[in-house]
């Protein structure tokens, strides 16, 4: 994510950024909102570490309490808008994470219905989802501003409908009935969901797959016919149209379930708690792992430097490997063996050409687009060397480690942890991100990131 | 459009981190395999999917860790997890779900239990119908026990825990830096009680007990690699073997009263190859008329590929009978359900049974006497595994 140092959270707002090739977001500094939060909160501004949810309360006291001078109310929910900004777009990536992955969207495209305010003043026309969030909040609930910003964007009308729409695109209703747990439903939904799985599921293991990908099919006559007398048996009378109808009404719920959550809406969240007395709900937050391991400041630069020296070393190693991998992984698949030793010149066409991936295949003489893909696949490689350049890296940190005697051996859990993700963070600043950004850049990148650079040095040995 | 491979869409970071393990039709076809063990819906079903999440996360790791090399698990798949699934010196657990959409992990209390706790905790969601798993996150021994303890974690009625999907790193590459670079002692787990204990220490939920092979809780296993050494690992010791010994040049030129050894001579000279490095082991087993031989032997010791070689001989204690119409098998237990590889029955004339199978490291043999009226007994599973003590 974004690094940045904790007050500009206050008066940076995240912002949705079209341009192609970017991230989808940008930070846009807002003066007004920085001067307010400067003469407000002087310690966050001298890099005093003060706790967020002071902060936001601090704010939302100050717009209770100057009801009268408008231009402060202004400034402090403005403030509150650049906050809440970043969770917004948090959520928007969870959400994701749960529903998007390879379904061909991205968080980008659930930014509009939720990233939409502007920064400037609410003229009585439309009302941005922030301001939304904000009108909605109740500063005294236990409930933490963040995890009521989650709970409102996983609530959106607009972003729910989006992943409606995409999720009767990537999962079918038979598919949605065949995973579905007939321990949570009751009644006749209960009996048509196991009498499902009994005809279905068994004639769905039986197919023959080729690697098609191949949808689950409408149920056929016969088998709504044994749905059917299933149901029969169980004392449930309906005709067999009758059968694929409620099917199909049930798929329906399901999907809704799958957005909006399982027992309705509003729902209850996990953790919620609800006072038996004001029956009020409300949030258990989960307690934040405690980073336990501490390096001194010497030893901290000390290893920095030493990061730094090793990073190329550690990515030549990595794009080595990977390449290797790659090949080796090749080479084990019967199917995909006589391609092997295809795959180095099919990446120097890809970074020393610019060639398309369809170029690549008529020069090396394939037919099959996947064939191309198996072997190319460069996002599937970028996760390798990063992985394999992380490994080398890992490695020769522990060893310094270890030299240096700055924790005990074995390594405990929680230090490797910590260690691993500074360590993701370093190699993504210093190469992933620029890699990732000129793959996103389509046919005219030049790739003249320090990535490519290394692996065509690396092609060329 | 194919979705699968998204070459063409964004990347951005975030989904560097995710892992999509694409299935192949052969994954399917072993999982509908494994799902004929079971005996009825739902746990046919369950098998398959869990299969699914077996066999292509072991893939997975092949492809990007291809020196950490997995060995089947022995548990049973009907759960919601994949217990016992070793890797390298750790232990994982795959927890296996279909959907996410509820930002909730089903875990299955069994799990606590030492013969099914893990160093790691890998949850897989399989998406069946677009042939792929997505790797969500993995979750460590002591991680866990830190969050149960500050959340006071309920088990639920159907005997499950629910924990929230934040628990789980769902950066796939730290679980391949964890198995790499951690030592599994630093993930303490408890210790499982010793194989001499007859009583299974827990009681599954009636659900899974009713109508299924249970899983093999007293299934013992015993490790032959310390048997060239003339060393029995503690389970066989337990279960008294003898120790192991080699066969002697002047082996076959003696006769011998021992069944056994009778049995052993005439397999040599019937053309039987045993190598100068086969050793053998017997036991006697309690309760049947039966005597047990294994002998062992590595056919190749070129890394990476060790294959060894197992002869089963069956023969009756001494003053008894092999009763006629007994068969001998011996089943694999690569995968999750047991295939008979061979299977030999007694004629009239003979006076023992053999079986001789081959395999690689990762694989295990179950030998099996079906008496023709008598009930079945199931010996230890054999493997082949080094590791630094007996």
């Amino acid at each position: 994510m974004v690094m940045m140092n904790e007050s500009s959270k206050y008066w940076k707002l995240v912002r949705i950024d079209s341009a192609d090739q970017g991230r989808g977001y940008k930070l846009q500094s807002i003066p007004v909102a920085q001067e307010f939060f400067g003469e407000n909160f002087p310690e966050s501004t001298n890099h005093l570490v003060v706790r967020e949810d002071r902060v936001y309360r601090q704010l939302f006291n100050l717009l209770r309490e100057t009801a009268d001078d408008e231009a402060d109310r202004f400034e402090a929910e403005l403030c509150l808008r650049c906050y809440v900004s970043y969770p917004i777009l948090q959520s928007c990536m969870r959400r994701v994470r749960l529903f998007g992955s390879a379904n061909g969207f991205t968080y980008r495209d659930l930014l509009s219905f939720v990233l939409n305010d502007d920064g400037k003043r609410f003229n009585g026309g439309f009302v941005p989802f922030s301001l939304k969030i904000l009108h909605s909040f109740s500063p005294d609930q236990t409930c933490s501003l963040g995890g009521w910003v989650d709970l409102r964007v996983k609530r959106n009308p607009d972003l729910n409908r989006f992943l409606l729409e995409q999720g009767l695109n990537f999962t079918s209703d038979w598919a949605l009935l065949n995973r579905a747990n007939p321990r949570y439903l009751a009644g006749i939904d209960r009996d048509l969901v196991e009498v499902f799985h009994l005809v279905y599921r068994r004639d769905r293991r039986q197919q023959n797959r080729q690697g098609t990908q191949q949808k689950c099919l409408d149920p056929t006559n016969e088998q709504l016919q044994e749905m059917m007398q299933w149901l029969r048996q169980r004392q449930v009378l309906v005709d067999s149209t009758s059968v694929l109808n409620q099917l199909k009404r049930l798929a329906q719920v399901l999907r809704q379930e799958d957005i909006w959550g399982r027992r309705g809406f509003p729902v209850a969240e996990p953790l919620e708690t609800t006072d038996p007395n004001t029956g009020e709900t409300s949030f258990k937050d989960i307690p934040d792992d405690d980073s336990t391991s501490d390096i001194e400041a010497s030893e901290r630069s000390e290893l920095q430097q030493f990061c730094y020296e090793q990073l190329l070393h550690s990515l030549d190693q990595g794009i080595r490997q990977a390449i290797g991998d790659r090949v080796h992984s090749l080479k084990q698949r019967p199917r995909y063996t006589q391609l092997a030793h295809q795959v180095k010149p099919a990446l120097r066409l890809l970074y020393f050409e610019g060639k398309s991936q369809e170029q690549i295949a008529l020069m090396l003489g394939m037919t099959n687009q996947s064939q191309v893909s198996r072997i190319l696949n460069p996002k599937e490689l970028l996760v390798t060397i990063r992985q394999r350049t992380l490994e080398a890296l890992l490695h020769d940190i522990l060893e310094k480690v270890r030299e240096l005697k700055i924790v005990d051996f074995p390594v405990s859990p929680d230090y490797f942890s910590n260690l691993m993700q500074q360590l993701d963070t370093f190699v993504d600043e210093q190469v992933f991100q620029a890699a990732a950004a000129e793959m996103n850049a389509g046919r005219n990148r030049s790739m003249e990131s320090l990535f490519a650079q290394r692996l065509r040095q690396i092609l060329n040995e | 459009m194919s979705t699968h491979l998204d070459i063409t869409g964004l990347l951005d970071l975030q989904t560097l981190q995710e892992s999509v393990i694409l299935l192949e039709p052969e994954h399917f076809d072993r999982a509908t395999q494994l799902s004929r063990s079971a005996t009825n819906e739902p746990h046919q079903w369950r098998s398959y999917i869990n299969g699914l999440a077996l066999y292509g996360f072991v893939d997975w790791l092949e492809a990007r860790a291809a020196d950490l090399t997995p060995l089947q698990p022995q548990s049973v798949s009907v759960l919601d997890a994949v217990c016992n699934l070793a890797v390298g010196d750790f232990t994982l657990c795959l927890i296996v779900t279909e959907s996410v959409a509820e930002e909730l992990v089903t875990v299955p209390t069994v799990v606590e239990l030492p013969e099914f706790s893990a160093h790691l905790y890998v949850l897989l969601e399989v998406q069946e119908e677009q042939e792929q798993i997505v790797l969500r996150g993995c979750l460590r021994y002591d991680q866990l026990l830190h969050y149960q303890q500050t959340n006071h974690l309920l088990a639920q009625p159907d005997q499950t825990y629910t924990l929230p999907l934040d628990w789980f790193d769902p950066d796939s590459s730290h679980l391949l830096f964890y198995l790499r670079f951690l030592e599994p002692s630093t993930l303490a787990l408890p210790a499982i009680p010793s194989q001499l204990d007859q009583v299974p220490s827990l009681s599954l939920p009636q659900s899974i007990t009713e109508g299924l092979r249970l899983p093999r809780l007293n299934q013992s296993i015993i490790n032959v690699w310390n048997w060239s050494q003339n060393l029995l690992d503690a389970t066989a010791q337990s279960l008294l073997w003898s120790m192991p010994q080699p066969l002697t040049p002047t082996f076959a030129m003696r006769r011998s009263p021992d069944k056994v050894e009778a049995a052993l001579q005439d397999l040599q000279h019937q053309g039987i190859d045993l190598p100068p490095q086969a050793h053998y082991a017997h036991t006697t087993l309690e309760g049947t008329s039966f005597q047990f031989c294994t002998v062992t032997w590595l056919t190749s010791t070129d890394q990476p590929s060790q294959e060894w070689a197992l002869l089963f001989i069956l023969v009756a204690q001494p003053g008894k009978v092999i009763p006629v119409g007994t068969t001998l098998q011996v089943s694999t237990s690569s995968v999750l359900a047991d295939t008979v590889l061979a299977e030999v029955t007694l004629e009239t004339m003979d006076l023992y049974l053999y079986v001789l199978v081959e395999g690689n490291q990762h694989e295990a043999f179950t030998p099996t006497i079906l008496p023709p009226n008598a009930v079945a007994v199931t010996l230890p599973t054999f493997t082949c595994y080094p590791n630094s003590a007996p």
